[in-house]
């Protein structure tokens, strides 16, 4: 059922976001208009709630879990529905922001000495606009789940980038990627339905993330690359680990030390990472409940862009 | 001195089934012995309880992509990787003959 697009407060918020053009991605419209989406999400409460808990497990310096949660929701409300509209709504003006605000010359210098290589991350504040940077750079890696609905819209160079690691073939196309000089940017710490797991250990806990780098790794003979980086109102700078090789094809401990990199940042930056309940028993039905709400939100916003000339 | 001459070996589906086979039983936890895996085997499973299937995720199946493409020289494109037509042992060596030229 469509909303009346006159009353709806929160698409006519979303239209007057839009019009702010390059000015939208933060400052006062933009904090009000997360604080307004971050309330009418369906599952913002449940987020934050399984968020803290997350946090309190573990061993970390934050003066209250709920109030980092609280940082990781606002982080999470800004990637999933302040980027995603001006994504959609501007692709140009998206790439813009992205080329000028999100500063990857270590990552181009640690490729230049190192090579093709698995860049490997979480899901930090920002990732669509990262990935999307990433794509416009001449390095131009294959890109997989960071709003590839809107990359494989972009022009072809880009779109042919885009990989579905769902689809049967992702791994060969990955593999044979990394052999041709091709880097690949992958995140870990979601793991589909049914694909391997391999348990790692996380700030002193338990955590299982996908598997499949550690046999790419392998096969292809590249290492994993990690990446991190802190959203903030100032210039956004990548920051790249020390590449991670697998000597010996027997050694299965590739996974565990890019794992201890994301830890030690996320430890000095936990409001960036967005994917906090994943560490948790119940995280499939957190994760089944924000993804049903984040769509249904979707549902909403993306009638202002449907119909712009109507409102 | 006579120097032998390779004759070319004509690349049918059964050489490919059998080397399909060969590369299957390398990955890890398969339970099949050699002569249960046939065309019919499948890779993955499609809801079907009596039907032999190698359980394979798609980690296992690279290994096996990985394996047929070093060893035999096959390189199957992803494009023709697809989730139906290589679901079985035959049909991946259909895709196989499809699309790699005869060896010699």
């Amino acid at each position: 059922m469509e909303t009346d697009l006159r009353t709806d407060q929160l698409i006519l918020a979303a239209r007057e976001l839009i019009e702010l053009g390059s000015d939208a991605w933060a400052g006062p419209h933009t904090d009000a208009f997360i604080e307004q989406v971050g309330r009418q999400h369906g599952a913002g409460a449940l987020y934050q709630k399984a968020t803290a808990k997350a946090i309190a497990q573990r061993d970390l310096e934050v003066s209250s879990s709920e109030q980092a949660a609280a940082g990781v929701y606002r982080n999470f409300i800004w990637t999933h529905f302040v980027c995603k509209l001006l994504m959609t709504a501007s692709p140009a003006m998206s790439v813009q922001y992205a080329l000028t605000r999100f500063d990857i010359r270590e990552l181009e210098t640690a490729l230049g000495a190192v090579g093709s290589s698995i860049l490997s991350c979480f899901h930090y504040t920002g990732y669509p606009l990262m990935a999307l940077r990433l794509a416009v750079s001449p390095m131009a890696p294959l890109i997989s789940k960071a709003r590839v609905d809107f990359l494989e819209k972009s022009p072809e160079r880009i779109s042919d980038h885009v990989v579905y690691l769902s689809d049967r073939s992702a791994p060969v196309r990955i593999t044979r990627a990394l052999k041709q000089g091709t880097s690949v940017w992958v995140l870990l710490d979601v793991v589909l339905p049914e694909v391997r797991e391999i348990r790692t250990e996380f700030l002193g806990r338990d955590m299982n993330v996908g598997a499949g780098i550690e046999t790419i790794a392998r096969l292809s003979g590249r290492p994993c690359l990690p990446l991190f980086w802190e959203v903030t109102n100032a210039r956004t700078t990548l920051r790249t680990g020390a590449p991670i090789s697998q000597a010996d094809p027997s050694d299965d401990t590739l996974i565990q030390e890019f794992v201890k990199t994301q830890a030690a940042f996320i430890a000095a930056h936990p409001t960036q990472w967005l994917e906090w309940y994943s560490v948790l028993d119940e995280a499939p039905s957190v994760r089944a409940q924000v993804k049903q709400a984040n769509e249904e939100l979707w549902t909403r916003l993306s009638q202002a862009l449907r119909h712009r000339s109507q409102i | 001195m006579n120097i032998p001459t390779t004759k070319p070996v004509p690349l049918t589906y059964d050489v490919v089934v059998d080397r399909i086979r060969t590369g299957a039983l390398r990955a890890k936890g398969v339970r099949l012995a050699p002569e249960d895996i046939t065309e019919s085997t499948a890779f993955w499973p499609d809801g079907d309880l009596n039907e032999t299937c190698l359980y394979f995720d798609s980690l296992d199946f690279l290994e096996l992509v990985v394996f047929l493409e070093q060893e035999y020289g096959w390189v199957v494109p992803e494009t023709a990787i697809d989730i139906q037509d290589c679901r079985t042992v035959g049909g991946l060596a259909t895709v196989v003959i499809d699309h790699v030229p005869q060896e010699s």
